[in-house]
């Protein structure tokens, strides 16, 4: 009867409503779900290097490779590169004091901004101060070298261990 | 619809009907329509059912002013036709919200899966600052103050070569790590991997500092000692006879594996 389908009337106006919106989202999600997690193209290249063995020929094979990584960036991409030394890696700092060639290597990267963090606990466990290591400034030393890695990941850094 | 109506002869049309049961006639013509639905039993059930609905449909619409109730009510007969178009213009509205609704879904959720943007926001900001803070403060007291505490790190240290001295390294590494933790109010979870050449940390029979282990194990419980089940598989074939753990430590299938799940789940990663 009539009366009846018009009383029934708002209640599928309501149910109708409620489909479309379903399938709209729907059709949309699918739309732009790949869309959305398309990277963002200015975002800094960030990258940690762990170093943490006594290693010479480690230490430039992983500078070395750290070179190449800057040269396969593209040119206008922002570099935030850190080498973190760590234990018996802060070593690497040590053999820079003495040796030319790896401090030249060493002094190449920190002129594209590349920043060499030590752990302090290491220093204090070891013994060693600043001066004993080439060119470390008060704020290249971190508190913690595993807190800083963790710490850097966090936000964003991609993690190499060489 | 109206076959069954038009059967009865000289029956009053659906728009008379519902005009009479909405009191817009004058009086003769009401008195008219009342002669014609009296004389028909069936009629007058259908007007008595009209009415009892008119009823139910103002007692729907009771916030709505009365009038407008009941034009609505006597504009319903002019056909079903009218009557799409709100649904219409309802839909198209719902297409537009879904539509809205849906590509922010989709858009956070994206952020979420990639897990990048969305925590990158808050994570830039914190990096600034810890960047901040070191240039200023500089050195020991560096990375304090800086991330909220309702956060947990989780952290996967991965340790895989037999030198002693980096094991106690580690261990002082991790300890400083909670103290740390616990002057800025931050949660831990950490997971000591051991795998392959690095298992005598946890061997019962040459572990090199097993009071540490167990005195860490004890004092952090959020702190965990795995050891690689091949690695001990393959030292029990080496060896001829099985290799025990300490009581602290857990045994998982695979060093490497769990390496890789727990960075899927979103762990820190540190090769120690």
């Amino acid at each position: 009867m009539i009366p009846y389908l018009r009383v029934a009337r708002p209640g599928w106006l309501l149910a109708g409503a409620f489909l479309l919106m379903l399938v709209a989202g729907g059709a949309t999600a699918l739309l732009f779900g790949t869309v959305s997690e398309a990277p963002a193209a200015d975002e800094p290249l960030r990258v940690v290097y762990h170093i943490n063995t006594d290693d010479p020929e480690l230490h430039l094979n992983a500078l070395r490779n750290l070179q190449n990584h800057i040269d396969g960036s593209p040119a206008d991409v922002v570099l935030e590169i850190k080498v973190l030394t760590h234990g018996s890696g802060v070593s690497l700092l040590q053999h820079a004091a003495e040796d030319p060639d790896l401090r030249s290597t060493v002094n190449t990267l920190k002129l594209q901004d590349v920043r060499f963090l030590v752990c302090g606990n290491t220093l204090d466990s070891r013994g060693l101060s600043r001066s004993d290591l080439y060119e470390v400034a008060k704020e290249d030393v971190v508190s913690n070298g595993i807190g800083e890695l963790t710490r850097l990941q966090r936000g964003g850094y991609t993690y190499i261990k060489p | 619809m109206s076959n069954e109506r038009l059967s009865a002869k000289n029956r009053p049309s659906e728009e008379i009907l519902n005009a009479f049961v909405d009191g817009e006639f004058s009086p003769e013509d009401r008195l008219h329509t009342l002669k014609t639905i009296s004389s028909s039993e069936h009629l007058s059930r259908e007007v008595c059912d009209m009415h009892q609905l008119k009823e139910l449909v103002n007692m729907a619409y009771e916030d709505v002013p009365a009038g407008r109730a009941s034009t609505g009510r006597c504009r319903l007969s002019r056909g079903g036709r009218s009557a799409w178009f709100p649904s219409v213009a309802a839909g198209v509205l719902a297409l537009v919200v879904g539509s809205l609704g849906g590509y922010e879904i989709t858009r956070d959720a994206g952020f979420f899966s990639g897990q990048h943007s969305a925590a990158n926001g808050q994570d830039a900001g914190a990096l600034a600052q810890v960047a901040a803070s070191r240039d200023t403060a500089g050195g020991a007291a560096a990375p304090q103050q800086v991330f909220s505490a309702t956060e947990t790190d989780q952290i996967l240290l991965h340790i895989n070569e037999g030198d002693t001295r980096a094991m106690a390294e580690l261990l002082d590494d991790i300890e400083s790590m909670y103290r740390e933790a616990a002057t800025v109010g931050r949660d831990l979870n950490v997971q000591v991997v051991v795998h392959n050449n690095a298992m005598n940390l946890l061997r019962a029979d040459s572990a090199p500092y097993p009071e540490r282990v167990a005195s860490m194990a004890e004092a952090y419980p959020t702190l965990r000692f795995t050891a690689c089940a091949q690695t001990l598989n393959r030292l029990a074939r080496e060896e001829g006879k099985t290799v025990d753990i300490l009581p602290q430590a857990e045994l998982i299938d695979s060093g490497v594996a769990e390496a890789a799940r727990r960075q899927a789940e979103g762990w820190i990663y540190i090769k120690v």
